[in-house]
């Protein structure tokens, strides 16, 4: 059977989808669009059947891409049987859907999720008399806690049998126009729920809710709460902990490569296929495997909180910003994702409501300075601005900050037409988040992660070998002078000698830093046969660059392009190569632009 | 029926603050976000609280019933409304509401 999916976002679909499905299911996007598609196998009484996820919408009329995919679907696939998911501490709302989807008339089960909440609060639901006037079956169950599966199972199978007859198609509704049609349907769920519902002690459930609400959104706390919430997840995931495990699983590579040199030289294997696989293959792998442990955690962390209900207070907060920008609160999520990593900050980009929001959200994250530039900019401003260091690279996280603002309002004006969708947030209640849920989200996104930027960041380490270790004749060199990249680099250097910049080591380092950036540093220590030594690379830093120059360099390094997964989780994203093209196009020249700006500014001054 | 600035001599700003219980009487087709508060309940004859606001003064948190919805100012000229009287948070009325 073919099944579908669906309610309104916060109903808990998810987790009755994983429940369902378990690890049989796929991520991907629907044809042409940047929605998630979830489809999926569940298994009921020895047989499986095909379900998938629509997205989370309040409404299937076509106002939005998410809600004219799911209605397409229904339309086009005509599935066999909808599974329509309900909040049942929400019914007035959530009915509203729910009679939308009836008026297709294909056969539909009504699932009230959240079941253990009603109860608790003492709320009586009469899902009989819910069934016989909406003409479906509906079944109690709560997914967080498990409950209520098999009874949902033993309908669809009922169903299926033709042991139960779903005719759920009545003309109640409508008639009229579409708004009018909307207060029609509600006149008609406030008339069901007089006979089917019976509100217990409300207020328990709210409370709670309520009183942490005064806190987190009071006028002078709100601000400083944030700060603090958003200061703790990005210490563990980038404190000591963490790199602890990264460091550990470079170290065990590094065996492994040692070993497999040592292994492979005594077979006498030719020197290409040795240096190809110890020195390209191998940190390859290195490179992906070491962000995996800060990739899991960022990724934990920001599904509890968006589990637990906080994060759309944080949207709320941020909304008054980002609507003088065109965008809306929620786009800020993804923003503060990029001062980790730049991938998965495009690719929560996704749960933004309108294409304009998204794309120009993807656009902007460029402008984040992500985490992998943090050694260069520890680099240059350790050595040549020794007192004020976190000053300086504090400076450098803000004008990126500023850049992104200026973006936004010039991309506003001139590429995006104001699109003037309302801002309508819901805040949900506080919830606990289940932490099998929240282990299965984490699970889902990181092997998203791998397979995206992993398979880019392998091939982009081994083509950077590739350059790095063969001259332009193909012959394989230790020398890195002689290395295609050197050519290029100083083929290329002359564009930035106005910047201050114009040896070809830095602009070998800033190819490199295409790749990967944290490849920059590891590039210039290469260059100046430094040889890991701290202390010459500093020495060979200060003789080719100035505090001027140096500055120059790392707001260029700031701008000017992010890393070669990232561009490609762009392209995925975008679903185009002209919007790709376009953004690293403003990179580019924003970025070159500015240290221009800077550096002759300062040269003005007498810097 | 006018959705204009002042609405029955009120301002309209004035109209939608916190600890407010209004009484929708129509909505403003004409308005864009009126699809949008349809969808999310709030209809005609229906009591929305305005409950608090955003820390930066936007946007509007409004209780509708069951559930808590933020809204931006300028989307709530999408509807007239009728002051219920400014009574202290009386559990008769907050029943309607929420």
């Amino acid at each position: 059977m073919k099944l579908v999916l669906a309610g309104n976002p916060n109903s808990g679909k998810t987790s009755l989808f994983n429940a369902l499905t378990g690890s049989k299911q796929h991520v991907g996007n629907w044809a042409g669009v940047t929605v998630e598609k979830k489809e999926g196998l569940v298994t009921i009484h020895g047989e499986q059947h095909t379900i998938v996820d629509l997205p989370g919408i309040y409404t299937i009329d076509a106002d939005t891409i998410e809600q004219r995919v799911a209605r397409d679907y229904i339309f086009k696939e005509k599935p066999d049987l909808i599974i329509n998911i309900l909040d049942a501490t929400n019914l007035r709302r959530n009915l509203y859907f729910t009679l939308q989807l009836r008026e297709f008339g294909i056969p539909m089960v009504i699932t009230l999720n959240m079941m253990d909440e009603v109860e608790k609060s003492g709320t009586k639901i009469d899902k009989e008399k819910l069934s016989q006037i909406l003409g479906v079956p509906v079944v109690g169950i709560s997914a967080a806690k498990g409950k209520g599966i098999d009874g949902l199972f033993n309908t669809i199978e009922e169903f299926k049998e033709h042991k139960i007859k779903i005719e759920p198609f009545c003309t109640g509704c409508s008639n009229c126009s579409k708004c009018k049609s909307g207060e029609y349907r509600y006149r008609f769920i406030d008339s069901i729920l007089g006979s089917c519902l019976q509100t217990g002690n409300h207020k328990k459930l709210t409370e709670t809710t309520n009183k942490i609400d005064k806190i987190v959104m009071n006028k002078y706390l709100a601000f400083p709460i944030f700060f603090v919430i958003m200061f703790l997840v990005f210490t563990l995931t980038f404190g000591d902990l963490v790199s602890q495990a990264s460091g550990g699983i470079s170290y065990l590579l590094s065996l492994l490569s040692e070993t497999i040199q040592a292994g492979l030289h005594g077979i006498n294997s030719p020197e290409p296929v040795i240096s190809l696989i110890c020195s390209g293959v191998i940190p390859g792998i290195g490179t992906v495997i070491s962000f995996l442990p800060q990739i899991a955690v960022l990724f934990f962390l920001m599904s509890a909180l968006e589990d637990s209900g906080y994060m759309a207070r944080a949207a709320i907060m941020m909304d008054r910003v980002f609507a003088s920008m065109g965008l809306s609160g929620s786009s800020f999520i993804p923003l503060i994702m990029g001062f980790g990593c730049t991938v998965p900050a495009i690719m929560a980009c996704r749960i933004l409501p309108t294409e304009k929001d998204r794309r120009m959200t993807v656009m902007l994250t460029s402008f984040v300075s992500c985490s992998a530039r943090l050694p260069l900019y520890a680099l240059m401003a350790g050595i040549f601005f020794e007192k004020y260091q976190g000053a300086v690279v504090f400076s450098v996280y803000v004008l990126g900050i500023i850049i992104a603002v200026l973006a936004a309002l010039t991309l506003n004006k001139t590429v995006f037409k104001k699109s003037n969708a309302s801002f309508v947030m819901e805040l949900p209640p506080y919830r606990m988040p289940n932490l099998r849920s929240l282990v299965l989200h984490t699970w889902e996104k990181v092997k998203g992660f791998m397979i995206k930027a992993g398979t880019v960041l392998f091939a982009a380490s081994v083509v950077l070998w590739f350059l790095q270790s063969f001259t332009p004749g193909f012959a394989l060199t230790q020398n890195a002078d002689d290395s295609i990249i050197a050519y290029i680099g100083r083929f290329i250097a002359p564009i930035f000698t106005p910047l201050g910049f114009g040896n070809w080591q830095a602009v070998t380092a800033l190819l490199s830093g295409v790749a990967a950036k944290e490849m920059i540093v590891s590039t210039l220590s290469v260059l100046t046969k430094s040889g890991g030594n701290i202390a010459s690379l500093h020495a060979a830093v200060s003789q080719s660059f100035s505090p001027l120059s140096a500055y120059a360099f790392m707001v260029f390094v700031l701008l000017y392009s992010p890393c070669i997964s990232a561009i490609a989780t762009m392209k995925k994203e975008f679903g185009s190569l002209k919007w790709t093209a376009g953004t690293l196009a403003i990179d580019l020249a924003s970025a070159w632009i500015i240290s221009f700006a800077i550096y002759s500014i300062g040269r003005l001054l007498g810097f | 029926m006018r959705f204009g600035i002042r609405h029955h001599g009120v301002r309209r700003s004035d109209l939608f603050k916190p600890g407010r219980s209004l009484l929708v009487k129509s909505l403003d087709y004409n308005n864009k976000a009126s699809k949008q508060l349809i969808d999310m309940g709030i209809t005609p004859d229906t009591i929305i609280y305005i409950d608090s606001v955003a820390p930066l003064g936007e946007p509007l948190v409004v209780k509708v019933k069951d559930y808590k919805i933020a809204l931006r100012s300028k989307d709530l000229t999408a509807l007239d409304v009728e002051q219920q009287d400014d009574e202290p948070i009386n559990s008769v009325k907050l029943a309607h509401a929420v």
